[in-house]
């Protein structure tokens, strides 16, 4: 028969309540204060636990709290009895894990609880129990231990909820390491967020190759992801001996990455419940960042190609410009116009010229290096960056460009089968020259591309001329 | 029928211990130092019916034990963790490694009696 604890300060009512319990059949033990009744319970665990809201020692709910997260009585229901009708009462049961709160008078209420709730853990029971030498003094150690850690937790995850502030994942797994090493001792600590395309891992000077190698295993990280590595003395150079423990990290039911932690010595215990915390809070921040980055790649492209649009690229010319000027690199532009591009919308409709776009703009993408920059710049226009690139080299990507383009075959949403051709004109950075007058000039070499009979590459010719210059004056010395 | 209990730690005090107290109720003690040689000898004496075991020992420790003891032919014998340590973390992964119990040092000889006696359903 099932077997109870009942905690109940109050003589008469505790003995009133287990004359009708064991008329039920039930076998009651009978506890005064909380402490003794949870330590009763983890020595030998019941079936279930009925606990006053106001029991000397420590309340109903914090012995409900307590008996939950022990490994002995996590599953013991334990149902309190006390004021109802108040909210905080109501809120704090509910927040401890209580299968009820009742009120004292209402027993039938109560009973009917019990007997669904046996019901509900029968499958699940197990007798694990868990004695403890000093008892009461133990308990109350446990539970004052129990409430640190309580409170460990949720300062940890506030912690974590506030990363939300941090727009890009390499500050965020900055600020989360400079935070979680200070509290917790592990080897290596890694995130990996697929769709931020972020791997980062945060591990001590020696032995950052292993621990790389081991956070890409148990991660799962695609070989082509490059790491964000921190080095850092805080973390610890233990040798390996538990493996690495790793969760997923959630968003309500949604993946949004995945945190590994190889645990030191003196971190082994703790280490999986603090993983827990940290999967089930980074789900937050990491989320903010991958809505950051849309919008970031929202506001960046051109919806029709994927490619940059007019503001991206201006913004990238602004900043990269100035640097090629001040470090002499290298810098040509070209501007590429599809031709005749007005008869195949006037001709065909405007979902062949979307498809015709669409297609000239991944011919060019995939001609032109990762390190170009493509963008939409209006219309039919399409405006390449070559960074590093002089004349002779702009002039030959852009051929290339061009050859590409002639023999695409551009298939339409209704079959049709079109081909295309596209002008071009260069201009490479002269010095002291501004963006917009270097544009300018692309722009004027594209159209004499396109008076010269279109499907070609011109060059501007003020840099023609600077080519000539240098080996006019060695023709003078 | 003699049924004995096997004690796994690598202190010989609470070794003795443990066999005085069990042994004042009759039961049989059987004695390892750590968790290797306790693999040992759960698969040479088929009398153990109760392991009574350390955490922190050298060689093989107490969960890594557990887990073992699992993959034999022995894995249905109960076994109790007998230890200083009481963290929840590490009391959680007994649990899920298969042991039935956790007595957390220091002991009283009736403590340890009563749990040989539940475990082993004795009166």
């Amino acid at each position: 028969m099932h077997r109870l604890i009942l905690i109940d300060p109050v003589a008469s009512s505790r003995t009133q309540l287990a004359k009708r319990l064991e008329a039920l059949g039930y076998t009651v033990t009978l506890a005064e204060d909380g402490i003794g009744g949870a330590g009763l319970a983890l020595a030998d665990p019941p079936d279930a636990v009925i606990a006053d809201l106001w029991t000397p020692g420590a309340s109903g709910v914090q012995i409900c709290r307590f008996l939950r997260s022990e490994p002995a009585t996590a599953r013991v229901p334990v149902l309190l009895r006390g004021d109802e009708t108040d909210r905080r009462n109501r809120f704090w049961a509910r927040r401890a894990g209580a299968a009820t709160l009742v009120g004292k008078g209402r027993v039938s209420e109560l009973l009917r609880v019990l007997e669904r709730e046996l019901e509900a853990a029968a499958p699940e029971r197990d007798d694990f129990f868990m004695q403890l030498p000093g008892g009461a003094t133990d308990v109350r150690e446990r539970i004052a231990r129990h409430l640190d850690m309580a409170l460990f937790e949720s300062v940890i995850a506030a912690e974590v909820r506030s990363l939300s502030s941090c727009d890009t994942p390499q500050r965020l797994f900055d600020r989360l390491t400079q935070f979680l090493s200070q509290v917790h001792s592990y080897r290596w600590l890694a995130v990996y967020a697929p769709e931020l395309s972020f791997f980062g891992i945060h591990h001590h000077p020696e032995g950052g190759d292993a621990a790389e190698e081991g956070a890409r295993r148990v991660l799962g990280v695609t070989e082509t992801q490059s790491p964000f590595r921190l080095e850092d003395d805080d973390t610890s150079d233990d040798l390996p001996r538990a493996e690495p423990i790793v969760q997923t990290v959630m968003l309500g039911r949604t993946p949004v990455g995945r945190i590994a932690l190889s645990p030191s010595r003196s971190g082994e215990a703790a280490a999986e419940s603090f993983v827990s915390i940290l999967a089930r809070e980074l789900g937050g921040p990491l989320r903010v960042n991958l809505l950051v980055e849309e919008t970031r790649r929202l506001a960046s492209t051109d919806p029709l190609t994927g490619l940059l649009n007019r503001r991206a690229f201006a913004q990238w010319m602004a900043q990269e410009g100035p640097r090629a000027a001040r470090y002499g690199h290298d810098l040509s532009v070209a501007l590429l116009d599809v031709d005749h591009f007005k008869q195949v919308n006037d001709k065909y409709g405007h979902d062949a010229g979307d498809a015709v776009l669409i297609q000239v703009a991944r011919a060019v993408r995939d001609v032109l290096r990762d390190a170009d920059v493509v963008a939409r710049w209006g219309g039919e226009e399409i405006l390449m960056a070559l960074p590093h690139t002089d004349r002779v080299g702009a002039q030959i990507a852009c051929d290339r460009v061009r050859a590409a383009i002639e023999a695409l075959e551009v298939v339409t949403t209704e079959g049709l089968s079109l081909s295309v051709t596209a002008s071009l004109g260069v201009a490479t950075l002269a010095r002291g020259e501004a963006i917009e007058a270097l544009i300018t000039r692309a722009d004027g070499a594209m159209y004499r591309a396109k008076r010269g009979g279109r499907n070609r590459v011109i060059a501007d010719e003020l840099d023609a001329q600077a080519a000539a210059e240098p080996s006019l004056l060695q023709g003078l010395a | 029928m003699s049924r004995a209990v096997m004690i796994v730690d690598d202190s010989p005090l609470v070794c003795r211990q443990v066999e005085r107290a069990l042994c004042a109720s009759g039961y049989t003690v059987i004695q390892a130092a750590d968790g290797r040689e306790a693999l040992e000898k759960l698969l040479a004496w088929p009398e153990i019916s109760l392991v009574m075991c350390d955490i922190n020992m050298p060689r093989m420790d107490g969960l890594e034990f557990l887990a073992q003891v699992r993959a034999t032919p022995a894995s249905a014998v109960p076994v109790v963790m007998l230890t200083t340590e009481s963290q929840a973390e590490l009391v959680r992964r007994a649990k899920e490694l298969g042991a039935r119990g956790w007595i957390t040092k220091p002991f009283t000889p009736d403590a340890l009696v009563a749990t040989a006696r539940k475990l082993l359903g004795d009166c």
